[in-house]
């Protein structure tokens, strides 16, 4: 082999060596970038649910009141019965809350002591399934016995 | 330009590539840093409305904050056959074990005053730890105050 060939095969390896730095450094790169773009949807995601928990407490649909004054981190349960009730059954109804609820699934749940959780569906509307749940714990209030219990809004947005 | 000095420069090359591949690592990496705030101020509020909703339930005995008053001060009160401060364990217990539990979170939750303290896992009590931290104090006149904790970690 002559002296110019062995000089070529040199820079030609030199050449591979920094081509597979360089890919080595962009595949990295944009692994980094794609797992930053999942947190950042992740981030979006729960920023969503904790809008739509803080809409959901304050709606006059489903909130507690008490002679026209609003009762903080309460939920009605005969509220959310009929609430749920006309959600579930009427379309327009459904429709004129779509643009609120968007792609979420909302529940809530009635935890009491020695008895079955109660939990009420409000809306359904996910379509992702790897969705992350958020939770609020709050009080339900039932006004026929005016007694209030413990349990939790719960929001799935994707 | 002699071929040792071509060859230097190569190398030199060559080490700013790796030095600039690593610095975007960092950078991506360090990056992700400033959520974490906001991801304890979202474990921080679950911990005080967590609290905050315990407190505010009724029991078929009275309300909640009645009997932590009792368990906390007297622990004269009987509920369901069990005293005052069995109770509000009892029942803490069962809220924590069908939210919190089920939800992934390790805690600490605790009433001093009353003796109280529910401890299922790993305790989380260094601030190393901490995901949030929820506090609702309960007035107990002319007894003083009591002092509820809830702990979050990972």
């Amino acid at each position: 082999m002559k002296k110019a060939q062995i000089q070529m095969g040199e820079s030609i390896a030199v050449v591979v060596i920094v081509i597979v730095l360089i890919v080595f450094g962009i595949v990295i790169y944009s692994r980094l970038s794609q797992s930053g773009i999942e947190e950042k949807q992740r981030i979006y995601e729960e920023l969503d649910a904790i809008e739509l928990a803080t809409i959901i407490l304050g709606l006059p649909e489903t909130h507690c009141t008490f002679l026209h004054s609003t009762d903080i981190n309460c939920l009605d349960r005969l509220k959310l019965k009929h609430f749920a009730g006309q959600l579930d059954e009427s379309p327009a109804v459904r429709l004129f809350y779509a643009d609120l609820f968007g792609e979420s699934d909302v529940s809530v749940a009635i935890i009491t002591p020695g008895e079955e959780t109660e939990v009420i569906t409000l809306y359904q509307g996910t379509t992702g399934e790897d969705a992350n749940p958020f939770f609020v714990p709050v009080n339900i209030y039932d006004p026929l016995e005016q007694r209030y219990a413990f349990g939790y809004l719960n929001i799935t947005v994707s | 330009m002699k071929r040792a000095q071509i060859e230097v420069m190569g190398l030199a090359v060559i080490v700013v590539l790796v030095a600039l591949g690593l610095f975007f690592v960092i950078a991506l990496s360090l990056n992700n840093d400033p959520e974490q705030p906001k991801q304890e101020f979202t474990n921080s509020q679950l911990a005080k409305n967590f609290l905050t909703s315990f407190v505010r339930s009724d029991t078929p005995c009275g309300s909640m904050a009645d009997l932590i008053q009792d368990a906390a001060v007297q622990n004269n009160l009987q509920c369901n056959g069990v005293s005052s401060k069995e109770y509000v364990n009892q029942t803490a217990a069962y809220y924590l074990e069908q939210t919190l539990d089920v939800w992934g979170y390790t805690y600490n939750f605790s009433i001093p005053r009353a003796g109280i303290e529910i401890i299922p896992g790993e305790d989380c009590t260094s601030d190393r730890d901490k995901w949030g931290t929820g506090y609702q104090p309960l007035s107990a006149y002319p007894y003083g105050d009591i002092d509820i904790f809830l702990d979050l970690c990972s």
